[in-house]
This record gives C-alpha cells, structure tokens and sequence, in this order.
C-alpha cells in the first residue's frame, strides 16, 4: 500500500495548474471549496436545524415550566431540585432502570454470543437456524409484544399451562413485582437475532490459521475460544456493548406494552415515565418542562456510561497489527 | 319653514335609525345562518357516523353546515394540543373535565357562561344531571365546557356464577361489605379461575374511589374540595375500607390497583369471572359476546351511613378564538338536546349529562331489556343520585398527584407494604404538592 500511493499523488500534483500571476487559481480552488461546501450543506443544514437546535432549546426548556401549549416560563433549576428530591417515582424509576440494564445487556450479550457460535458451525441446514433466530428482529414490535402478554397472561396464558403440565409452580409474571422485570428481559433475549447477526460476522472475520496454528499447539476449544476468538472479536464486542447499553437506557416500547410500568414502579423505566409526564395525558397536565429535564439526565448518564466504558475498554481491546 | 324642515330631518333620521336597527337585529339572527361549524370527537367509528348523519338533519333545518374533523381515539389529547397550537382547533370538541380545568385555566377555552344562563339560547341549566355542570365549573364560576357524555361505574356480574355460588344477585342498594362477600363467595364457583371481583378500570381501589367509601361510611372525603382542593385528609373509615380491600387483594378474591385489566372484558364475556368492576360502557363489548350466560349491571355499593355515587361527564368545549359562537351554540344545543337522541338510539355508549338527550340511550336499552335493562337502570339510579363523588382529582398537580398514588398507595392496595403508612405517605404527598402550588 505504501509502495502505490505516492505516484499518484505525485501525478495528482503534476496536474495541478502551476501557480501564475492573477487569481485564476485561486478562484478555481475557492469553486471547488464551495462545491465541496454545498455538496454536504444539506447534512449540516440537517444537522443544525434537527439535531442542534432542538438539542440546545430542549436544554432551555428543561429549565422552564412549559405545557407546550402557552409559553414556557423559566424557573431555574426547579425542575431538577423536584426531581432529585420530591419525585416519589424518580429514584424507583432509575433504580428499575438501571436494574434492565444490569440484567439485560449482559444477557443479550451472551445469547448473541452463544447463539453466533453455534450458527458458525458448518452443520446442515444452519441457514434455517440463522434466519429462524433473526426473524424476531424483523417482526413488528407491537405485535409480538401483544403476543408475549398472551403468553405471560397469569389465568389463560401458555405459560403457565406448561409449567402446569409440567407440575412446575406458575407465576403471576406481569403482574409480580419481584418476575416482572426478568419476564420483560426474557422477551428481549428471545429478539437477540441481532446481536447474533453482528457477531456471527465478527466470528467468521477471525483468520482460520490462528485456529489452526492454536491447534497444532494442542489448545481445547475453550482455551482457542478465549485465547483467539474473544481478542479478535474485541472491537465488535466493545461496539456491540455499547449499542445495547444505549439501548436498553432508552428502552421503551416492551414495558409500554407489556406492563405500562408495573406493577407499582417495578418496571417503570426512565423512558417510560419520561413519556407519561411529557405526553400521556397532554392536556390533562402535560409536563413537557420537566420530562425535558429528565431527558436531559438520561443523556448524562448515558454519555457517562459509555465514556467510562469505552475508555477501559481501549485498555483490554486488541486493535488489530498497529505495524 | 325651520320647523317643516327639523320634523322632515327628525323623521327621516327615525326612520333611518328603524331601519339600521332592523339590519342589525336581522344580522344577529342571520349570524349563524349559513354559518359552518366544524367539531371533533374521540369517538368510534359507529357513533361518529351516528353524529354525521344527525347533523345532517341539523344542516337541513337550521342551514348551518357542520364539518366533522377525524382524530385518532388514543392520541387525541396530542392532536387536540397541534391543531390550538397552531390555532386551528374546530368550533368544538369532545374534552374530559380534567382538559377543559387545565385548558381553561390556561386561557385557551371559550367561556360558556352567558350562553348557559339564557334558556332561549337552548339549553336549560336546570336539565343537567346534578352536579354535572359543577365539573365543568371553573373555580371563577365561569363555565368553559358543556357536559355532554356522562358515565357511570359499578359492578358487572355473571348470574350463573352467583347462582353456583348459592349467592342471591347484587340489587340497587347493595353494601362495600356485600360486595365483597359476594366477590369472596363467587371466587372459583362455577369453574372460574382467578379472583372473583376483576377490576376492568381503576377507580374502585383508587384514593377518590376510597373517599367514596370513607363519605359513604360516616367519614370525611380525602379532599376538601374537587376543584381548588387545599387539604388532603384521611378519615379513619377510608383505611378501613383500604385495609379491607387489601385483606381481599391478599386472598385472591380481589384484583389489586395495579391489575393489568386488558383482558378483563374477554375474561368477564366468557364466563370466566362472576364479577367484573367498571363502566357502563363495557356493556358494548361484552354484548356481542356474552350471549351465553345471563349478566347485569350493579349500581357502586352503599355504605353504612349514605349511598354515594359517582359523577363523571366528558363535554365539548370550544377554543377561545371561536369566530361564530352563536352558530357553534345552536350546534352543540341540539346536538344536546336531540342529537344524542338519534345517536345513543343507534349506538347506546352511554347517558347524556343533559337529560332530554338521554330519552335515545334509555328507550334503546330498555326495548332490549334483560341484561341491558340492568345497565339503563343503574345508569339512571346514578345519575339521579344526590350524593356524589368526582372520580378524578381536577387541579393541576393530579398528574404529580399520579406518582405519589404510583409510589405509595398501590403498594398499600396490593398488599405489598403496610395500608396505615402507603395512605399517610400517599395523603404528606399530595398535600406537599397542593402546598407548593399556593
């Protein structure tokens, strides 16, 4: 690689106009500047006008009393002292959160894992297996979610006909505090496919030689296992890491369906109770100000978590030949 | 001369005057004349069509041409909230009480009052249910929504269940305790499974529901006024009934306040429960499929000392830049007074606050007697109640008011923390936040 560039570099330069006297150049590179400007003006203008901005006035707001009806009214940092200190569901909520995300993430991880290895495998028919693990991720959320109710329905649901048929003790599921939030995590590992897909490339991106030579040397499938494949697959473990922590910090959708919080605030993430004071009811009382606020220390925490977890993992991730 | 020519200007500037004030007089009247009013409901798709085609009849007699506006039934608060944004709300539209508190205290609703006191404006105040109109009552006495769609709330039961059970059936002036003997009593009769008492709608466990209860039985309501409330008190006899339907929750013959009630109707039609607490317009689901068994409708009990019943009516209110409100008044005054008539005639969803609008919704339930009589005459027995009790809290900290019943009173009801401390955390965090509200 390093041998083919310079020539063309070079060539590059050779056909480059030679600098003379007047502001012909100068006019010619200014053009392309500009051209090169409005190529990617619509991507700043998107950036600017859908991400910036609402991102700087939902920081004013979240210093507002706002309905998001008649004008925002500042007070100060109200919103944040009543969250910290007298919102009786704040801390339950974040707790609960924290708690999916604890139980979730590693979860996933390694049924992701898990689930790649052994469609890595050059067994017959394991295209079927792939693409039976995948679906959940590409059928409508709602929808199976409706279906996992049925399912965890306490009276009639199929869960509970099988631990009955099975003489096993039935559960209340959805409707315990103590099972509620594994049963909502249960659903989450029954729609890995993804995470299965992602590692799955990164298992089969490890040179087949390391296996081999690791072979040859008289290393066990545990031992290739965490001596080659898990380094090798250090950066994607890493991204996968990351996008799963954001992802369940944000998630929504699975508790607004399945258990609207409950019972008590056993499942009421941060996302969810963000929405029910910035949006269930939005007339009745509508709380856009401080759901604002409380946006805003989702994405601290957020952005804390992933900066701390990108940084030790650089120290423990292979990168690949620096040389 | 002079005098010849002042008598001519005097007679023609009377007559001039005449004239003006006839124009303007005939233009008052002619304002709504030809006038079109456009409205918005949350409605289903078989009363909206009811509404379109009454209002045609409207359009036809009085030449006013109404518009119906589509909007979703879930997200309807967020579209309601867009179009007076953006000042493009329709001359009316469907609001509960606690929208039109909030939207009026916000300036945002057209004030009623002056229409409401004229009778020959065509609705008479005094044929409201009673205490229908107080919800709609700003605490500066203005009105800014005009009830319309009222509910009512009690106990459906499966008289077969009952009959298995050996328990007689639930009548008009049953008791809190009777109710839950009979739901302890018909807990697994018949082959039912699960508690015997379901709630499809949380109000009868809820800290107003208990008020009910603790006014019912000699005690105090838990707030001092429905509107503008400045103290939360908890009488002795609500965590009496708190405790009582804790002990019931715990023995399973009960559903706790947090009961996830999407099933609770498919459950109830087919058979699987002897009792089912919630609206009356559950009656609409469960008809269509609870042909098998024999059911009613049961008013919300009595206590010990007084017969408590709820009160609660959706209304119409329109936004404050409303451009014709004579033309939009004489919409809504017969939609009141015989619009309902047609529509609940067709699509019997529930009794209308204003009472000669309720003739449609009551003749259809009853020409089809049985079960559906039981629903007309527990609606009626409600709405003619004296004592009543509002069913949801109407000042602006109800949402913050939310969390504290989420934190501390449900765990109470469920039987997962102590009933005596989740009532007095519940009671120190509602009064914090009407404190800090003053």
């Amino acid at each position: 690689m390093s041998t083919l560039n310079p020539p063309l570099v070079a060539d590059a330069r050779q056909a480059e106009p030679r600098p003379g006297p007047g502001a012909r150049p100068r006019r010619r590179r200014w053009r392309t500047t500009l051209t090169g400007y409005l190529f990617i003006a619509p991507g700043i203008a998107g950036f600017l006008l859908l991400v910036l901005y609402p991102a700087i006035t939902s920081l004013y707001h979240s210093f507002t009393k706002w309905n998001g009806l008649t004008p925002a009214i500042w007070n100060g940092l109200d919103n944040y002292v009543y969250m910290f200190t007298k919102d009786p569901v704040f801390w339950p909520s974040l707790g609960a959160t924290a708690y999916y995300v604890l139980l979730t993430v590693p979860a996933s991880m390694v049924a992701g894992l898990l689930l790649a290895l052994l469609v890595n495998r050059g067994l017959r028919g394991v295209r079927v297996f792939r693409t039976i693990f995948y679906l959940p991720v590409v059928l409508p959320a709602v929808a199976v979610l409706t279906l996992w109710k049925y399912i965890y329905e306490p009276t009639y649901g199929l869960a509970n006909e099988v631990l009955h048929l099975l003489h096993l003790p039935t559960s209340m599921w959805l409707g315990d505090a103590h099972v509620a939030m594994p049963a909502v995590v249960i659903v989450n590992i029954w729609g890995v496919g993804g995470t299965m897909i992602i590692f799955l490339a990164g298992l089969q991106s490890v040179p087949q030689e390391l296996y081999e030579a690791a072979m040859l040397d008289g290393a066990g499938a545990v031992r290739r296992f965490i001596r080659i494949t898990l380094p090798m697959m250090g950066p994607i473990l890493v991204l996968q890491l990351v996008l799963q922590l954001n992802g369940a910090f944000q998630t929504f959708t699975q508790v607004a369906v399945l258990t609207k919080g409950g019972p008590g605030t056993a499942t009421n993430l941060l996302m969810y109770k963000i929405y029910n004071d910035g949006f269930a009811d939005f007339i009745s009382a509508p709380q856009l100000g401080y759901a604002t606020a409380e946006v805003w220390v989702l994405f601290v925490i957020i952005m804390v978590v992933t900066a701390v977890l990108l940084r030790v993992s650089t120290r423990y991730t292979y990168e690949g030949d620096a040389a | 001369m002079k005098r010849r020519t002042l008598a001519l200007v005097a007679t023609v500037a009377a007559a001039g005057l005449t004239l003006v004030g006839c124009s303007s007089t005939s233009g008052q009247t002619d304002s709504s004349k030809g006038a079109s009013v456009s409205y918005m409901t949350w409605e289903s798709t078989d009363t909206n069509a009811a509404l379109d085609a009454t209002f045609k009849k409207f359009t036809k007699s009085d030449d006013i041409t109404m518009t119906r506006q589509d909007a979703p039934n879930t997200d309807y608060a967020q579209k309601l909230a867009s179009l007076l944004l953006a000042k493009k709300a329709p001359d009316f539209f469907w609001c509960s009480t606690t929208q039109e508190q909030n939207l009026a205290a916000e300036g945002l609703l057209f004030d009623w009052t002056s229409y409401l006191k004229d009778k020959s404006k065509g609705l008479d105040k005094s044929s409201f249910a009673p205490g229908a109109l107080d919800l709609f009552t700003s605490t500066d006495g203005k009105i800014y929504g005009i009830p319309t769609l009222a509910n009512t709330y009690g106990v459906f039961y499966n008289a077969a269940v009952f009959k298995s059970a050996g328990v007689p059936l639930p009548t008009q002036d049953w008791t809190y305790d009777e109710m839950l003997a009979d739901a302890k009593a018909v807990t697994g009769a018949a082959g039912t499974q699960g508690p015997g008492l379901v709630t499809q709608w949380p109000l009868l466990e809820s800290p107003l529901g208990l008020s009910a209860y603790s006014v019912a039985n000699g005690g105090k309501p838990l707030l001092d006024k429905d509107l503008g409330a400045k103290k939360v008190t908890a009488s002795p006899q609500l965590i009496s009934g708190a405790e009582k339907y804790a002990a019931a929750v715990k023995a399973g013959y009960l559903t706790g306040p947090t009961f996830d009630s999407t099933n609770s109707v498919a459950v109830f039609s087919n058979g699987g429960t002897g009792m089912m607490f919630g609206g009356q317009w559950l009656a609409q689901l469960i008809k269509p499929t609870g042909a098998g068994f024999d059911w009613g409708f049961a008013p919300w009990p009595a206590g010990t000392k007084e017969n408590v019943q709820p009160i609660e009516a959706n209304g119409v209110c329109s936004p404050a830049s409303l451009k014709n409100p004579d033309a939009t008044y004489k919409a809504i005054a017969y939609m009141e007074a015989t619009g309902f008539n047609d529509v609940m005639a067709k699509v019997p969803v529930a009794p209308i606050a204003y009472t000669p609008g309720s003739v449609g919704y009551f003749k259809n339930l009853q020409s089809q007697g049985g079960a559906l009589g039981t629903i007309a005459a527990t609606a009626k027995f409600e709405l003619a109640a004296k004592n009543k009790f509002v069913t949801q809290m109407l000042d602006p900290w109800a949402t913050k008011a939310g969390d504290v019943v989420t934190a501390s009173w449900n765990p109470a009801l469920s039987g997962t923390a102590d009933v005596s401390s989740g009532i007095s955390k519940t009671v120190k965090g509602i009064q914090s936040l009407i404190d800090s509200q003053h």
